[in-house]
């Protein structure tokens, strides 16, 4: 497994939003996390970047103990956060925004490469280069913000709500895009709410309900539960 | 007359603004306001006059080796009286108060050190003036205002141009988010903080130059300017505090040379008032973004 939580508990204050959850990633796969709004998704996803630690349970990368480092070592070890509504430095240009995903880097023509590779699969990037990230669009955020966060070189790639607000031509170019980065060799963790979507191209699925893992399964075999296709998927098969 | 009173001016100018820049960095990524910063540039002061009479420096190593004695209480104020507050997650004013404390503490040192007296520097470039009709120009108008020219560029290209500088510019607009992308924010906090400090005690040489009048209570005077620039250039805003500080400067010259010399902090100070009361976020901040830079 590339990554595993054992019995994670976390939260705010007294209020634990994840009350023991255990999911693993298998190294290559594209892994979905769905359900409703405060089930805990975005808390699991905070929770494996060190913004937010652990009671209690364990998070294991490649092996090793993950729990209570920061949000840059956890970058380190490989691991980068698309975070929810994208959170694009505003006042830096596109560029910076996409040299900064590389911060940790220092191989110069390795970095020159990586960003070739987004602006050939962005090309709307490479022509707003020079603009403030705070002028694009939201589904140009979006791409930026993934394009970001490859620039990193991750080993697992985090997703969270990459879907959120979005036209559905681009929620359809944002979802080829990660099966895109999958197929270059980067594990995905995703959370979504758009479940058909996101059970669609993933190989497992976790279905979480107020800090629970409620369901899990072979992303076909979640989508062809009854329960699911009632809460998640519109009701009708 | 005029354009005598606009270099004067511009030279006051130019120290008000490299202090405020110092408040600016810290603004921008610790979302308090450093009130000790008035008391480093102080010590800066005290630290170039020292490496003058006492070690017979050179007017420029003394200014480097007041940036180098003011980075470095900078990293104990950020690692002794702001980093403890911060791992605790207490309240958003805890740190303001602590630097308070660490302004009193530097205070009463430089009392201790110095005494209460005014000192100044041995006079520096003697005799050196020139007349360009229009107006004089000392050379110590030139070396002060060159100086502080050439620190604002140099910092402008530090944070536009070199990573550690863009570092510092994410980790000012979204703390979170530049931890995310593998910054390690608390050292480029405390970074921060000595860069910030080492301006402030650059301008308190360059002050003690044009002034000549360097004494443990300076810092408190000029802290309140500095901050005052802060606000009228926008919370957080580099190049608004580099504009502030030359329009505080310009503001204050002219009441004192067109018959208002008493009440020269009164007209400076009124004008901010006038000026945040039109644009109440400040005179360069873009408006809805929290005037960050």
């Amino acid at each position: 497994m590339l990554l595993e939580l054992q019995n994670i508990v976390a939260g705010y204050g007294s209020i634990m939003a994840l009350k023991g959850i255990s999911l693993s990633v298998p190294e290559g796969s594209i892994v979905s996390l769905i359900g409703a709004n405060g089930a805990g998704k975005s808390t699991t996803m905070k929770t494996i970047m060190g913004l937010v630690s652990p009671r209690e349970g364990e998070i294991r990368f490649k092996g090793k103990p993950l729990a209570g480092t920061k949000p840059y070592q956890v970058v380190h070890e490989g691991i980068s956060l698309v975070p929810e509504g994208r959170q694009i430095l505003q006042n830096m240009s596109v560029e910076e925004n996409l040299y900064l995903g590389a911060y940790q880097r220092s191989d110069k023509g390795g970095i020159a490469a990586d960003l070739k590779k987004v602006y050939d699969r962005f090309p709307r990037l490479e022509e707003r280069k020079k603009q403030f990230g705070g002028t694009l669009s939201g589904g140009e955020q979006q791409m930026l913000a993934i394009g970001r966060a490859v620039m990193a070189r991750p080993e697992l790639l985090l997703l969270d709500e990459p879907s959120m607000g979005l036209a559905p031509i681009v929620v359809q170019e944002i979802f080829d895009v990660i099966k895109d980065i999958n197929g270059s060799g980067t594990t995905i963790l995703l959370v979504e709410q758009n479940a058909k979507k996101a059970l669609q191209i993933a190989d497992y699925a976790y279905v979480m309900e107020t800090g629970h893992i409620v369901l899990q399964g072979k992303a076909s075999e979640v989508a062809a539960n009854p329960q699911v296709t009632a809460a998640y998927l519109g009701g009708k098969k | 007359m005029f354009f005598q009173q606009l270099i004067n001016g511009l030279n006051l100018g130019s120290a008000y603004a490299v202090i405020a820049i110092g408040y600016t960095l810290v603004f921008g990524v610790l979302n308090i306001i450093n009130m000790a910063h008035g008391e480093i540039f102080m010590f800066g002061a005290f630290i170039g006059l020292m490496l003058v009479t006492a070690a017979g420096a050179n007017i420029f190593v003394a200014l480097i080796g007041a940036m180098l004695g003011g980075a470095v209480l900078g990293f104990f104020l950020e690692y002794l009286a702001l980093r403890p507050l911060r791992r605790r997650k207490v309240t958003h004013l805890a740190p303001l108060i602590s630097t308070i404390g660490v302004s009193i503490f530097l205070e009463s040192l430089a009392l201790k050190i110095w005494g209460p007296q005014t000192q100044s520097f041995p006079p520096q470039f003697e005799g050196a003036l020139m007349n360009a009709g229009l107006f004089k120009v000392s050379m110590i108008q030139i070396v002060g205002f060159g100086t502080a020219i050439v620190l604002m560029v140099l910092l402008t290209l530090l944070l536009d141009k070199t990573k550690i500088g863009k570092a510092v510019k994410a980790t000012s607009e979204n703390i979170e988010t530049a931890g995310l992308l593998g910054i390690n924010t608390s050292r480029i906090i405390t970074f921060t903080v000595m860069l910030a400090s080492s301006l402030g005690a650059a301008a308190g040489v360059l002050v003690g130059l044009s002034f000549n009048a360097i004494e443990p209570t300076m810092g408190m005077t000029m802290g309140f300017k500095g901050l005052a620039v802060l606000i009228m250039g926008g919370l957080g805003n580099i190049r608004g505090a580099m504009m502030g500080g030359f329009i505080l400067g310009i503001a204050e010259v002219f009441s004192v040379a067109y018959g208002a010399s008493s009440y020269r902090d009164a007209v400076a100070f009124g004008i901010i008032i006038l000026i945040l009361f039109f644009r109440p976020e400040g005179l360069f901040s873009k408006a809805g973004k929290g005037g960050r830079p």
